[in-house]
């Protein structure tokens, strides 16, 4: 199997739940990495083996997911997304606090601590700098944790 | 992060659309390769997302080098539901078309504009007289071309030109003759960044490890290292009169701005905390910080002196936009906020009313006034060069 199949078919779950988080809709967010795929197969010999091939493709599929969502990103349903998942009571605090977040810093939060990428992969797959990652990630927790000591004063 | 961790992120993500299906992705693909050129375009526009924003926002601080009146603002705005260079006057008033494109930079005599385009195939350069007249193309390559930049003697033109994920910084004459990649490195370079009087470039690159900020002869000699610090360096700007560089670094453990000599010495941290941008006043006195700093999720712009003194909040709910990939906007506080070039008024992009729209406000905060007024959105709002204009 192709080294991108492999990275398809073992991944497909984290793409299109990460690129959920942005289109706030599963089937837009499997649309969205449906077609970064089959723009990566396409373009497959400009990549130049630079960086990560994960880092470049999810730079792909983000664009694409965001692509879609051309004006107001609309947030994600997550009270919604988590019943279906059976954990309706679980994480309400967190969720309230990631769906409040700027989507770039929520995207970030997904990329690091749901699809474990490092800051070089997280600034390749966003086109921002590691210094802006870390920011970028600095920014979210202190949010995230502001929100959450609110919530529980 | 305590609260943070993969088992609940999982739980909280929407669940997974259906199950893998790799033919779908081929037979995508095939079919992609009937719209290959407009799907080129899009791809190739897909490195620009900070770089426009950085290097547009440096354009800005450039333009606003020159003192006096400043007449007009160029906007980037979707209101007719493509991409668009928009310009109008100062109070809002007889906004009209330019063109379709982005990026836009004036010329130092405030007579031209130079600006990205994908209406041929991919994004290149072009430019026109400043009422929109006289388009021409300046750069024909399968690359990606963005971010122009005027030299201070509006004779050369910088642009940046974007290539399998790496971006070098070319020059060329402005009727586009003589073009010549300054960086030719095969390393990973960030944007790059020209002094106000056109002599020296600041670039950061990744080629000694981490980020760190190199500088270099505005011809591409004399390459020569600025920092040299654990953790990363990034997003130099440059003071107004070319010697100093406000720059981004987490050195310390937290990010923050510093500022350093033009040489590289006397690094010192002038604030830290949740910064997204920043930029110079014109006068090179007032560094502008748009961050989170009460943690309320809404980016406010603060001023201070250049040593970090005198902090003070001007405006809030400040969420800048810049231009992404595909053309859309990217809704975050990347561009820092734009002086005009008397250095009276400050130009920024808000969503506090709905939608993105431009504002103005003077430099101390007062008087913030709303200057576009559309369904669509504006973005990176540009003022022209206040002098010699029309001489």
């Amino acid at each position: 199997m192709d080294e991108l199949e492999a990275l398809y078919r073992s991944r497909f779950d984290v793409f299109a739940r990460v690129a959920a988080s942005v289109t706030g809709d599963s089937e837009r967010a499997r649309d969205a990495v449906q077609e970064a795929f089959a723009t990566v197969v396409r373009k497959r010999r400009s990549f130049r083996g630079d960086g990560p091939l994960e880092a470049w493709v999810w730079r792909i599929v983000l664009n694409a997911a965001r692509s879609d969502v051309r004006r107001i990103i609309p947030p994600v349903d997550y009270e919604e997304s988590a019943a279906a998942n059976g954990h309706p009571e679980q994480d309400a605090e967190l969720r309230v606090a990631l769906s409040r977040l700027p989507e770039r810093q929520r995207t970030a939060v997904f990329l690091r601590y749901y699809a474990d990428l490092d800051y070089v992969a997280i600034g390749e797959a966003l086109g921002i700098s590691t210094g802006t990652v870390a920011a970028t990630l600095n920014s979210a927790h202190t949010a995230l944790r502001s929100r959450l000591q609110e919530v529980r004063t | 992060m305590t609260d943070v961790d993969r088992a609940s992120l999982e739980r909280i993500l929407p669940s997974a659309p259906g199950s893998p299906d790799w033919d779908d992705v081929m037979s995508r693909s095939r079919v992609h390769q009937s719209r290959r050129r407009r799907r080129l375009v899009a791809l190739a526009a897909a490195a620009l997302v900070v770089v426009v924003g950085t290097a547009s926002a440096f354009g800005t601080v450039r333009d606003l080098l020159s003192a006096g009146p400043s007449t007009k603002i160029a906007f980037v705005t979707d209101r007719d539901g493509k991409l668009a260079l928009y310009v109008m006057n100062a109070d809002g008033s007889g906004q009209r078309m330019l063109a379709r494109g982005s990026a836009p930079a004036w010329s130092p005599d405030g007579r031209k504009i130079a600006f990205r385009s994908d209406r041929d195939s991919n994004g290149e350069i072009y430019v026109m007289d400043a009422d929109g007249s006289g388009q021409a193309r300046l750069t024909r390559h399968p690359a990606s071309d963005g971010d122009p930049v005027w030299s201070p003697d509006g004779r050369r033109i910088f642009f940046v030109r974007f290539r399998h994920g790496n971006s070098d910084t070319w020059v060329m004459n402005a009727d586009g003759s003589g073009r010549q990649n300054l960086m030719r490195t095969t390393e990973r370079d960030g944007s790059s960044i020209l002094s106000p009087d056109g002599r020296k470039i600041v670039f950061v690159s990744k080629r000694d490890g981490n980020p760190e900020i190199y500088a270099m002869n505005g011809d591409g000699t004399g390459v020569r290292r600025l920092t040299w610090s654990a953790g990363s360096n990034g997003d130099p700007v440059w003071s107004p009169d070319g010697r100093k560089i406000a720059f981004r670094s987490d050195r310390d453990g937290s990010p923050g701005v510093y500022v350093m000599k033009a040489d590289g010495s006397g690094q010192r941290k002038v604030t830290s905390n949740a910064v997204w941008s920043f930029g110079w006043s014109p006068d090179g006195r007032t560094i502008a910080v748009v961050r989170d700093r009460d943690g309320d999720l809404n980016f406010d712009l603060y001023v201070m002196n250049a040593d970090g003194s005198a902090e003070r909040r001007l405006a809030r709910g400040i969420e800048v936009t810049t231009v992404g990939p595909y053309g859309q906007f990217v809704k975050f506080p990347f561009v820092s906020p734009v002086w005009s070039p008397d250095g009276r008024r400050i130009a920024f992009v808000s969503n506090r009313d709905g939608n993105f729209e431009v504002y103005v406000m003077n430099a101390d905060g007062s008087g913030q006034r709303r200057l576009t007024r559309t369904p669509g959105d504006e973005a990176a709002p540009v003022w022209s060069p206040g002098r010699n204009r029309g001489s």
